[in-house]
């Protein structure tokens, strides 16, 4: 092979040339030519517009209205997006701190002095009876349909705001007493409440959110009303009216319905029996395995007999820190302090008493048949209707003394020094749990 | 010319129907392949679209085209960074002149000797001999000294000449038998 014929046959080659051609390429070479508007991204209001919008011209000044309004416009979306959010967080400030009370036709929560004031019950026409949550981040109350009605809807609505109020009674109706007919599971996944079925008042139980129909806990041969859940969640107490109208009794059962029991019972038209309160969860020896705690109640054998303010220790260890005529709601019991230390009892001699002697309440040996010799200290006619206790137990709270026209947050260190709850009106008040655990079941 | 510098799309869309075909020949020879000389022949027409106003003289259209087109082939050879194809070896018999297949071999042989050249030694080559350029022409389509498209042009065809040889020499790829 000489050079010449190689030089020849790549001469050749290279004049020769590719001959094929892309299809379609001279098209698309084209279209690529075809000038493509381009704008520099840092001119308004080329950045953000399209390009025939963007190519209007507009002087500075329309230009400055326009970011000015973009702005106003970005901050009113923000505000509208998580504002909601910001109250959600804390609306009534530092938990365990607001009271939510009746207010007319409606509920509200507010500090005792009234700040931190936020509605709750919604577009509810009529609320009443509102019981906070175990955590306070809910609140039930009953949505009758009339003012005077007595019975409703049993409602639960966030406090935080952050969504509506739920039917959780499911077409069952709830109770509306004087006193709250509702008691919360101390895990808030359920709430025991007294409905009417076929004309008879039982206990029902209704998930909390309410994703399932309410189930009664027991047959309905019976009345039955005023359900506490114990502290464990493993009872609910409840008061039982035979059809005689002479026997009327307090029982506990499991929550499905087993080992019914009778806590007390009287037989006699005037006899009382009232709510059965459990000392708290925090609060009084455990007992045994497989008893239930203390619990107090208002007691009277009937007969024209006075009431008691009945401490029952089980297993037939009982006292009565006092005797005499209650005042008030007498079916709203005898509240145990936070701490299970103290009981508040309301009297007609002697106004608001508080039995301080936890010792004997608790245990004491001699705590049997009257057996309680503790100090019962006076607070006087702070109070009427009822009376309950504040979460940090340093206060009571209950109906304003000039007729239950309102709530009153009474200092137990100064009980002259009450101070009323403004705009509250007649009806049971409840105080928001601080911010605690809950105990899971 | 002179409405297509003007800024009249058709009488640019027609100039460069004219020069297209030209114009991707160039850029497949010079770059070895149909995806990257497309790719080339169509950025080198967008920026003569662009760049066509500041043409001094229209007449000269054709030189400046090719040189905007040597251009993006060195863009686009830098971009691929791979100017060497892998042409497959045909197992047929190389000296048999009836063999349909002796002129195909001989090309891919030429072809893949000619990738193996720097890329400016190819472009020297396609200006000179595809585009039928002289050298001074070639050397001021390519902006470099005319003695440079010599000396390109030289080693060029010195390089070719070696790889035609080599593959001559080298053993006939013959068809594997199978093992039966």
């Amino acid at each position: 092979m000489n050079d010449l014929w190689l030089d020849t046959v790549i001469v050749d080659w290279l004049r020769e040339g590719p001959t094929a051609r892309p299809e379609g390429g001279l098209d698309r070479a084209l279209a690529a030519t075809r000038p493509i508007r381009q704008r520099p991204a840092w001119v308004f209001p080329r950045t953000w517009l399209p390009s025939p919008m963007a190519d209007v011209r507009v002087n500075r000044r329309v230009q400055v209205l326009i970011v000015a309004a973009l702005t106003i416009a970005a901050l009113l979306a923000l505000v509208t997006a998580f504002g909601g959010a910001f109250r959600r967080t804390n609306p009534l400030g530092e938990q365990g701190r607001a009271i939510a009370y009746q207010e007319g036709p409606a509920i509200f929560a507010a500090w005792p002095d009234g700040s931190h004031r936020v509605p709750l019950s919604g577009d509810v026409p009529f609320a009443r009876l509102p019981v906070f949550s175990p955590d306070g981040q809910r609140l039930a109350f009953v949505a009758p349909a009339s003012a005077d009605a007595l019975s409703g809807r049993l409602m639960v609505v966030p406090v935080d705001g952050s969504g509506p109020a739920v039917d959780v009674s499911q077409g069952i109706d709830v109770v509306a007493s004087d006193v709250p007919q509702i008691s919360w599971s101390p895990d808030g996944t359920q709430i025991a409440f007294s409905g009417v079925a076929d004309g008879v008042a039982t206990i029902f139980v209704a998930t909390s959110d309410g994703g399932a129909a309410p189930r009664p806990i027991l047959d309905a041969s019976v009345d039955r009303d005023l359900p506490t859940w114990s502290p464990d969640g493993e009872w609910i107490g409840f008061r039982e009216k035979d059809p005689d109208g002479l026997h009327i009794r307090l029982r506990m059962t499991r929550l499905d319905g087993s080992e019914a029991q009778d806590v007390n019972q009287v037989i006699a038209e005037d006899a009382v029996l009232s709510k059965l309160r459990w000392i708290s969860a925090t609060g009084g020896d455990p007992g045994e395995p497989g008893s239930t705690r203390p619990m107090s109640y208002w007691w009277s054998p009937g007969f024209g007999s006075d009431a008691s303010a009945y401490v029952d220790r089980r297993f037939g260890y009982s006292g009565q820190p006092w005797t005499g005529t209650p005042s008030g709601f007498t079916d709203f019991g005898i509240p145990w302090s936070p701490h299970g230390e103290q009981v508040v009892v309301l009297t007609q001699s002697e106004g608001v008493l508080v039995a301080d002697d936890a010792g004997r309440l608790k245990g004491a040996p001699d705590f049997y048949n009257n057996g309680y010799d503790g100090q019962l200290r006076s607070l006087g006619p702070v109070a009427a209707c009822w009376v309950d206790w504040a979460p940090d137990g340093t206060s009571l709270y209950g109906g304003s003394p000039d007729g239950c026209e309102g709530v009153v947050v009474i200092p137990l260190s100064n009980p002259d020094a009450a101070i009323r709850v403004p705009g509250s009106t007649a009806g049971v008040a409840s105080w928001q749990p601080p911010a605690m655990e809950v105990p899971s079941r | 010319m002179s409405s297509a510098q003007a800024g009249d799309r058709e009488a640019f869309d027609r100039l460069a129907t004219a020069v297209y075909d030209r114009l991707y020949a160039v850029a497949r020879r010079i770059l070895g392949d149909d995806y990257d000389a497309e790719e080339a022949v169509q950025e080198s027409l967008i920026r003569g679209w662009r760049d066509f106003r500041s043409l001094r003289d229209p007449t000269r259209f054709d030189a400046w085209i090719y040189r905007v087109l040597i251009n993006c082939c060195r863009d686009q050879g830098r971009r691929r960074h791979r100017m060497r194809v892998e042409v497959p070896d045909l197992a047929v018999e190389r000296s048999d002149p009836a063999n349909q297949y002796a002129r195909v071999v001989d090309a891919d042989e030429l072809e893949r000797g000619f990738l193996e050249l720097p890329l400016e030694h190819r472009v020297v080559l396609v200006v000179t001999h595809y585009l039928g350029m002289s050298a001074p022409e070639a050397a001021q389509v390519l902006g470099i000294p005319t003695g440079t498209v010599y000396s390109r042009l030289h080693y060029a065809m010195r390089a070719m000449r070696a790889a035609l040889s080599r593959a001559a020499e080298e053993p006939v790829n013959a068809t594997p038998e199978v093992s039966r």
